[in-house]
């Protein structure tokens, strides 16, 4: 009977849960960020209107204009083997990526960040809500991860073109992020 | 070959750290927490991987290793086993700084004479009370 437990794999659902918990967990005590599990018309609602990197009453935001420029964004694919085999694909906005990595390394702002720590970093946030997901999710069994792999997206493509590839939508500082498990195989 | 002559948890000695990450801003983070701490900390060195990390405790005195599990060309359960085969080397204290917490990982390690093994994500104050308790002497249960 207890091999049969350890042994019970998680419901799709279940899964989903998980990767909620875990974003949740990693962005608020790595990171010291606000994340909330959303849906998806929210999230397009933040991806159409990205939050202005500078408020209208700051210093230098009436010389930066009304409108926000273009959001450029980051995939990260963390691969994993061992209990089940795939990838977490998380994507988030570039200005996101930097908030969250100044915070994690007590820096100024994103500023203060060369290009290599921003993508090392978001790597490290996709790995380890992966991380966090799997050791809920594994039970007794064991799991490897792989090195994360963070793309650059070409200006102007929006994770709105498919939305549909991604199951859970969420919001971290009121910027958007998504997230979805592609499994070698069906769990 | 390093004169590691560090013995475990004397009181108010300042520590020398080795980080061991593949991820440069995980070491960054580990190593500022480590440095804001009231810890008495000596110098710090880091490594990206198990090899570079052997190579480290040859050329410098280690007295503990904040390792990373999963890594590319060596990963952490490799570094501590090739840790444990050196005579000296049995004074460094072993902590595992990881994503993996999994049971089968922990059972893994179980062996290895692993003083703390720290879940990522952690907050500061978990590296601090570590570095705490790896000063003062204290035996983990």
């Amino acid at each position: 009977m207890s091999s049969q437990k350890s042994r019970r794999v998680p419901t799709p659902t279940e899964h989903r849960q998980a990767l909620c918990d875990a974003l949740v967990d990693v962005s608020e005590h790595s990171f010291f960020a606000v994340a909330e599990v959303g849906d998806e018309p929210r999230f397009a609602e933040l991806v159409s209107n990205p939050v202005p990197a500078l408020m209208p009453w700051e210093e230098g935001a009436a010389d930066a204009g009304v409108a926000p420029a273009p959001v450029s964004w980051l995939v990260v694919h963390v691969r994993f083997t061992g209990a089940w085999g795939g990838a977490l694909v998380m994507t988030l906005p570039r200005p996101l990526a930097g908030e969250l990595l100044a915070s994690f390394l007590g820096r100024f702002g994103p500023e203060d960040l060369s290009e290599d720590e921003l993508l090392d970093g978001t790597g490290e946030l996709a790995n380890m809500t992966c991380g966090d997901w799997l050791t809920r999710t594994c039970e007794r069994r064991r799991f490897d991860l792989q090195p994360p792999a963070v793309e650059v997206m070409p200006e102007g493509w929006s994770p709105l073109e498919a939305s549909s590839a991604w199951q859970v939508f969420a919001a971290i500082n009121d910027r958007p992020v998504a997230l979805r498990l592609d499994f070698h195989e069906a769990v | 070959m390093a004169d590691n002559d560090a013995s475990d948890g004397e009181a108010g000695r300042p520590l020398n750290i080795l980080i061991v990450d593949d991820s440069s801003v995980m070491r960054a983070m580990i190593k500022r927490v480590a440095a804001l701490s009231a810890v008495p900390i000596g110098e710090i060195y880091e490594a990206s991987d198990g090899q570079a990390a052997l190579q480290v405790l040859e050329a410098h005195p280690i007295d503990a290793v904040f390792t990373d599990i999963n890594m590319p060309i060596m990963n952490g359960t490799e570094l501590l086993k090739e840790i444990g085969r050196q005579d000296r080397w049995k004074h460094v204290l072993r902590v595992i700084i990881s994503t993996d917490g999994s049971i089968a990982r922990r059972q893994e390690v179980s062996g290895l004479d692993v003083r703390h093994y720290v879940e990522k994500p952690f907050r500061p104050e978990v590296m601090r009370d570590v570095l705490s308790e790896i000063t003062s002497g204290a035996h983990a249960h």
